[in-house]
């Protein structure tokens, strides 16, 4: 007879899914479907029907709110009126996360709905620093901030990405949302190197890990260009990246983001679930590897 | 080396406008490299808020075919980007912008079908308003009913138009219509209401328009009765009044003083 060798228990968070609104009904029908749930934050700021079906999903299932809106990034500081909204729907909700972008969105009072681009320089710092401040002060909490996927890169860029964040969660307080794909987007289209992203980041201040797919753009002056569109399954190298996150940071709860081509909610809970095997064989690696050193 | 509203002022007019010079020669890589990256961006925030006007002005769209509407819409968005991330709130100036529209002047009920399509969007995102009860209004006096103001729902609006676009509307709630619609040439008084399976549009006649109307400007029951009196003088304020509250339209009351209640002292 032989001994089975002896399995470390895998207390890997379990991975949620985001919950776009042609899903909720299915949410609803079968709330044991997903571990957790993320859903953005502005698709339930109007007054209205729409909070209902999220308000009865929360007796059941853990919510996080994903902003894609504060513009933490902007020069002339952040929409007021858009922090108090964001206020109240988390006084209603009560997520158990709360989230946003790197990135800037607003200039001289139009909203570009994109998340643009920052320069990463001091003067960028000290500005989403105090914007960042700000919003968390009037929150009463701490926001987690999601490394953006990137286009291009400005000239007079100074500063790593992973030192900005970095930099960002020392000055700030707040935690850093890491999103792998964000991070393979980043590195295919403007040569960032993810192994120095995840050097800089301080371990303890991941709160959560996104995972979602990509599509591949030809450019005319050759070459292709990667569009985080969160419209299909995620790609090996991005799981590949998401074994290191997970070795790197045990305790953040992962996410499968599909947001574009939507398919049945099945294969996002699915997906879910690939995401958790992965993750338990990738504790699973570090365990083994301990045990012979 | 530019400053960050500098970048964000050259971005904001590369994506609605044409100006790019600059703000490509801040961006790493050959010239045409950095227009195809900025296009990226260009193409991200107009097709997303095209999308979104598509959302909230279904019924335009369809009317006019989608590619003719994205061609308005690309005109718009650059016209008037959104104010704030809300983009169930996109779109206010829309009507208005259609009416203008040089391509779709000889389609003038397209402005009255945008308003009304406004309207129901906006009663959509109304806030959720509690219905008084019946019974509540028994304890008002029958000598203060005429100065009785009536708080209406926020999810109810009132809409005058100059052609029956309700009927366009109502086509396209159950797919493509088949067939002509008659638009007459009376124009149409419309209430729209958010109810529990959605947003309903409903003609009306003009004396209970004019009352509704009355009310939701704050006037108290004598003069939104008179109002309606003027439009038809067999207006029965009774009956308008006990619908509005069978559908739970009324969400609160206040006896307003009268003009020279004030000038008494106790």
């Amino acid at each position: 007879m032989t001994l089975l060798p002896t399995r470390p228990r895998a207390l890997t968070p379990p991975t949620g899914v985001g919950l776009r609104s042609p899903h909720l009904a299915e949410a609803e029908r079968h709330p044991g479907a997903a571990a957790w749930i993320e859903v953005h934050a502005e698709n339930y700021m109007g007054g209205g029907a729409a909070i209902a079906p999220l308000l009865s999903l929360r007796r059941e299932l853990q919510v996080s709110l994903h902003g894609v809106g504060l513009s933490i990034g902007s020069a002339e500081g952040v929409d007021l009126r858009h922090l108090a909204r964001l206020k109240s729907l988390a006084l209603r909700v009560e997520p158990f996360l709360l989230s946003e972008h790197l990135s800037w969105s607003a200039s001289g009072g139009a909203y570009l709905n994109d998340l643009l681009p920052l320069p990463y320089t001091e003067e960028a710092l000290a500005v989403a620093s105090r914007n960042l401040d700000f919003a968390q002060e009037t929150l009463g909490r701490r926001i987690l901030i999601e490394n953006p996927s990137r286009y291009l890169n400005w000239r007079h860029s100074a500063i790593p990405e992973g030192e900005f964040l970095a930099e960002l969660v020392r000055r700030t307080g707040c935690g850093i949302l890491l999103d792998v794909n964000n991070l393979y987007v980043t590195q295919h289209n403007c040569r960032a190197d993810p192994a120095r992203v995840l050097a800089a980041l301080p371990a303890d201040s991941i709160g959560e890990i996104h995972l979602a797919g990509h599509t591949r753009n030809p450019l005319e002056s050759g070459g292709a260009i990667l569009i985080d569109d969160h419209g299909g399954p995620v790609a090996e190298p991005v799981w590949a990246l998401f074994a290191e996150a997970a070795r790197l940071f045990p305790t953040a709860p992962a996410l499968i983001e599909w947001d574009s081509n939507l398919p049945e909610f099945s294969v996002l809970t699915e997906e879910a679930r690939a995401a958790d095997r992965r993750r338990r064989a990738a504790m699973l690696g570090v365990a083994t590897d301990a045990y012979v050193a | 080396m530019p400053m960050l509203h500098e970048i964000q002022h050259g971005v904001r007019l590369a994506v609605l406008g044409t100006s790019r010079a600059e703000i490509v020669a801040a961006i790493l890589g050959e010239g045409a490299d950095a227009e195809a990256r900025l296009r990226i961006h260009r193409h991200n925030v107009l097709a997303s808020l095209t999308e979104a006007l598509k959302a909230n002005f279904p019924v335009v769209c369809a009317v006019v075919h989608e590619r003719f509407f994205a061609y308005a819409a690309d005109a718009f968005i650059r016209a008037h980007p959104p104010a704030g991330p809300c983009l169930s709130e996109y779109g206010a100036a829309f009507p208005e912008f259609l009416r203008s529209f040089a391509p779709v002047r000889h389609l003038p009920y397209l402005f009255d079908l945008a308003r009304l399509e406004w309207a129901v969007l906006r009663a959509a995102n109304a806030p959720d308003a509690a219905p008084i009860a019946a019974e509540s209004l028994r304890h008002v006096a029958v000598a203060d009913y005429p100065n009785l103001a009536l708080q209406l729902d926020p999810a109810l609006l009132l809409l005058r138009t100059l052609s029956a676009v309700e009927r366009i509307w109502a086509a396209h709630q159950q797919g493509e219509p088949q067939g002509p619609i008659d638009l007459g040439t009376e124009g149409a008084r419309l209430i729209v209401r958010r109810r529990s399976g959605g947003v309903e549009v409903e003609a009306t006649d003009s004396a209970t328009f004019a009352f509704i109307a009355a009310l939701r400007q704050g006037r108290p029951l004598s003069r939104a009765g008179a109002a309606a009196l003027a439009a038809d003088p067999f207006f029965d304020m009774a009956l308008a009044l006990r619908r509005l509250i069978a559908e739970d339209a009324i969400t609160g009351f206040a006896v307003l003083p009268t003009r020279n209640r004030g000038d008494r002292q106790p």
